[in-house]
């Protein structure tokens, strides 16, 4: 069965798109069918892939049936590994979905579930802001990662969100807390990522993302970061990220079985 | 680089069975990708990181692929696998790490991973190959390359698998041949870059065949090198012609096996060469009537001692075959191994034999005597005796049937095993018979008459076998003794290979009886009547 990864956070600049590239890339790595959707219409991970953020008919078009979904989706330079490229339509994506008449998530169950089912993981690059199509799809995600800075302000933020999304939108997927961008340097990142690890809380990454400037290279070499320096310490934590992915999803199937 | 055998198998496929583009050599590749600005690059290395060589591993006269199958040796970063490849479906059907130092000689083995599939595959590979030698018979090397086209973004949006191969193949010399092909790897949502790069290819590439294609003509060319052509009987050509082209289609097979039995390559060249002797002796002997004997006797004689000398040596490869397979059948068992000294005493036996059987084969002697049989052949007179081969064919089948039945009613399960022993010639006589003149009278009922006749004569000879056989036992087990080292467990084994042996000795004799019961009914009687009516009017 496909395991649909989503990442998102109302913040910008925290590492969703860099993580979400550096996952999908592992996963492929691995030798899963990976599929990776850039839904933000800046299109900053199809960029990492060199490919065009333009999706022939638009978001209206896929909907309406004029063009496949399935037929948007670009092959990344490496095996295993395809995209679905960002697109500025992407931004009408709830005025859209709300002319259709139905629910949105049915309408992006159906659109979505047969080009997924081609798939081992989807990994989505959600945009900064909780629309109705990007809630949907957290919906119709096995997994929720929340890329977060380690301060304060941000947690605080993270709460506030989890809180809005459970509570008012009735979301119950199951997420994890990524820190990422930590910097060893500062007083306050270290000591927040080591009251969290104490903690044992399930609900954080073992992995955390430090701030590396060879991450940033990425942009430059447009790539993810292990495929031109596989044995960077940064190839090796993605490595490790997207094993406790993996494992988020063999817990769950223990648990049915004990069930 | 460690590779699984699903790549292994994934490396191989494409190139023997996907469509593919040939170029004379690299460099006329060469010039053409960078025509369209195509470019090796770092990121993209061999596939195969080192070059693959590989074997393409058959019997004599290619038995598996007449039967459409492939089995390939294939050594990658000093490992090596086996690949069974299926070239009616187009697909690997099973891939093993194979640990042996050289490669399998023989089926058994071949053991594959998955246990379902490897049942199946083994035994279709018992029926194809039985105790021929598995050797190798082509070989090439080859390399694996990708190389990227990219657009104006840097974006990869097509790839070129690159095979080049080395080939050599012997064909009486050694010849190689050099050819690359290329495959396209279209990336998705990319498919103009796709299906403009195959427009291209057409005025570039020489169009190529399936390359499996090709390796099986290749396959076929040897086998028909080592093939006789068999001749078509007319039923109303002179039964003196008929003979002769018979007697000398069993020549060049007797031919065709020999370079193979010198060679030692397995017990099989041999046999061969024992069966089509046979059939030249007894057609001799059933033709008297209708070929000129006067000059035959040097030939009776020469081919008399030639069967004489090849005897015993296939005798010990019996022997050495029967105690091969009790051990594999038993190889779980703890006194396995100590059949060795039982082993080394036939073998020891048999190279003995077959020194002087092959001093005889390589001797000028030989060299005469088979060039005289061969003159003979082209040359020799024949009675002018108007009788047709049909004729000859049903006379000589009703005669021998007359005096199977007679020889085997006399007989009932408490006659001494001599008896049966009489009535096994009556058999054997009718069963190479009916073999023989089968291509005479393609009717079903003949084939009935001959499968019952076939189905007899195994019993027969089985029993034949154990009565034979377990006294030559005993022998072995005497001459152990007598040498006085052997270990017990060795005499243990022997106890319990006669034991096996013996316990089908009762219910072969039952056998016998119910299919002499098969043979002599009514309806088969009267076929063999018919069947000399008809031919004689
Ligand atoms: N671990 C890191 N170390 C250094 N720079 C990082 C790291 N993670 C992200 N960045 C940089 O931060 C910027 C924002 O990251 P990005 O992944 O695009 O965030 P988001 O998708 O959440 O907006 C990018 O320029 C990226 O190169
Ligand atoms: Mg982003």
């Amino acid at each position: 069965m496909t395991k649909v990864i989503s990442l998102f956070n109302i913040k910008g600049g925290v590492g969703k798109t860099t993580t979400t590239v550096n996952l999908a890339y592992a996963s492929a790595k691995a030798g899963f069918k990976t599929l990776l959707w850039d839904m933000d219409p800046q299109g900053a991970a199809s960029f990492y892939f060199r490919i065009n953020n333009k999706v022939k008919g638009g978001f209206d078009g896929i909907l309406n049936g004029t063009h496949a979904i399935a037929d948007q989706v670009k092959g990344s330079d490496f095996p295993d590994l395809d995209i679905l490229p960002a697109d500025m339509s992407y931004r009408h994506m709830d005025r859209e979905l709300d002319e259709v008449g139905k629910s949105p998530l049915k309408q992006m169950k159906k659109l979505l579930q047969p080009l997924f089912d081609e798939y081992d993981y989807v990994f989505v690059d959600c945009p900064p802001h909780l629309s109705e199509a990007v809630a949907a799809v957290i919906i119709l995600s096995d997994l929720l990662i929340i890329p977060t800075i380690p301060t304060v302000l941000s947690m605080r933020t993270v709460k506030q969100l989890r809180k809005f999304i459970s509570k008012e939108q009735k979301i119950n997927t199951p997420f994890r807390i990524l820190f990422s961008q930590v910097d060893s340097r500062r007083k306050m990142h270290k000591e927040m990522v080591a009251y969290f690890l104490e903690k044992k809380s399930k609900a954080i990454c073992v992995n955390n993302v430090p701030v590396m400037s060879d991450i940033e290279k990425m942009g430059l070499v447009r790539a993810p970061i292990a495929s031109f320096a596989p044995t960077h310490r940064a190839a090796k934590i993605y490595e490790g990220l997207f094993l406790e992915v993996v494992d988020c999803f063999l817990d769950k199937k223990l648990k049915s079985i004990a069930n | 680089m460690v590779i699984g055998n699903a790549e292994i198998a994934s490396l191989i496929s494409p190139l023997l069975f996907d469509d593919s583009y040939r170029f004379s050599d690299v460099e006329t590749l060469d010039r053409f990708l960078m025509g369209n600005s195509v470019n090796a690059d770092a990121e993209q290395p061999e596939i195969s990181g080192s070059p693959l060589s590989c074997v393409v591993l058959d019997s004599f006269r290619a038995k598996l692929q007449d039967k459409k199958l492939l089995l390939l040796g294939v050594t990658c970063a000093r490992r090596r696998y086996l690949v069974l490849l299926d070239l009616k479906s187009r697909r690997a059907v099973q891939t093993l790490l194979w640990a042996g130092a050289g490669w399998p000689k023989y089926y058994w083995e071949i053991a594959f991973p998955d246990s379902s599939v490897n049942s199946r595959c083994v035994l279709k590979l018992k029926k194809i190959l039985g105790f021929w030698a598995i050797q190798p018979r082509l070989t090439m090397s080859l390399t694996i390359s990708v190389r990227n086209q990219r657009d104006k973004r840097a974006k990869t949006v097509l790839k070129y698998k690159i095979f080049n191969v080395l080939e050599e193949f012997v064909d009486g010399l050694v010849t190689t041949e050099k050819s690359t092909f290329l495959q396209l790897e279209g990336v998705r949502g990319f498919d103009q870059a796709l299906q403009k790069a195959h427009k291209k290819m057409v005025t570039a590439a020489i169009p190529a065949r399936v390359f499996a294609d090709e390796l099986a003509e290749r396959l076929q060319q040897i086998a028909a090198g080592e093939s006789v052509e068999q001749p078509q009987l007319d039923p109303a050509e002179r039964a003196g012609e008929a003979i002769i082209s018979l007697l000398s289609a069993a020549t060049s097979e007797m031919l065709a096996h020999t370079s193979g039995l010198l060679q030692d390559i397995d017990t099989e060249f041999l046999h061969q060469y024992r069966v089509n002797l046979r059939k030249i002796r007894s057609l001799l002997k059933e033709s008297r009537s209708v070929i000129d004997t006067a000059s035959l006797q040097p030939h009776l004689a020469f081919f008399k001692r030639l069967s004489a000398l090849t005897t015993p040596v296939r005798d010990y490869d019996v022997h050495l075959l029967m105690v091969d397979d009790w051990s594999r059948r038993h190889h779980e068992h703890a006194l396995v191994n100590q059949l060795q000294p039982l082993k080394q005493l036939i073998e020891g036996k048999r190279k003995k034999s077959w020194n002087t059987l092959v001093r005889f084969l390589s001797s000028e002697e030989y060299q005469h005597a088979m060039t005289a049989w061969q003159r003979y052949l082209s040359t020799g007179s024949r009675s002018e005796k108007p009788i047709t081969v049909r004729e000859l064919a049903a006379r000589r089948i009703q005669k021998c049937y007359k005096d199977l039945l007679s020889d085997g009613r006399k007989l009932d399960k408490a006659s001494p095993d001599e008896a049966f022993h009489d009535l096994r010639l009556d058999m054997k006589r009718l069963r190479y018979l009916l073999e023989y003149f089968a291509p005479i009278f393609p009717t079903r009922d003949y084939a009935l008459i001959f499968k019952q006749a076939r189905t007899l004569q195994s019993v027969l000879g089985d029993f034949h076998d154990i009565t034979v056989q377990k006294s030559v036992l005993m022998h072995y087990a005497d001459e152990l003794q007598e040498r006085g080292s052997t270990a017990p467990g060795t005499f243990v084994c022997l106890g319990f290979l006669l034991q096996e042996m013996g316990g089908n000795h009762h219910s072969l004799r039952d056998q016998f009886h119910d299919v002499f019961c098969l043979i002599s009914a009514e309806e088969n009687v009267h076929f063999v009547n018919e069947l000399h009516k008809k031919a004689n009017p």
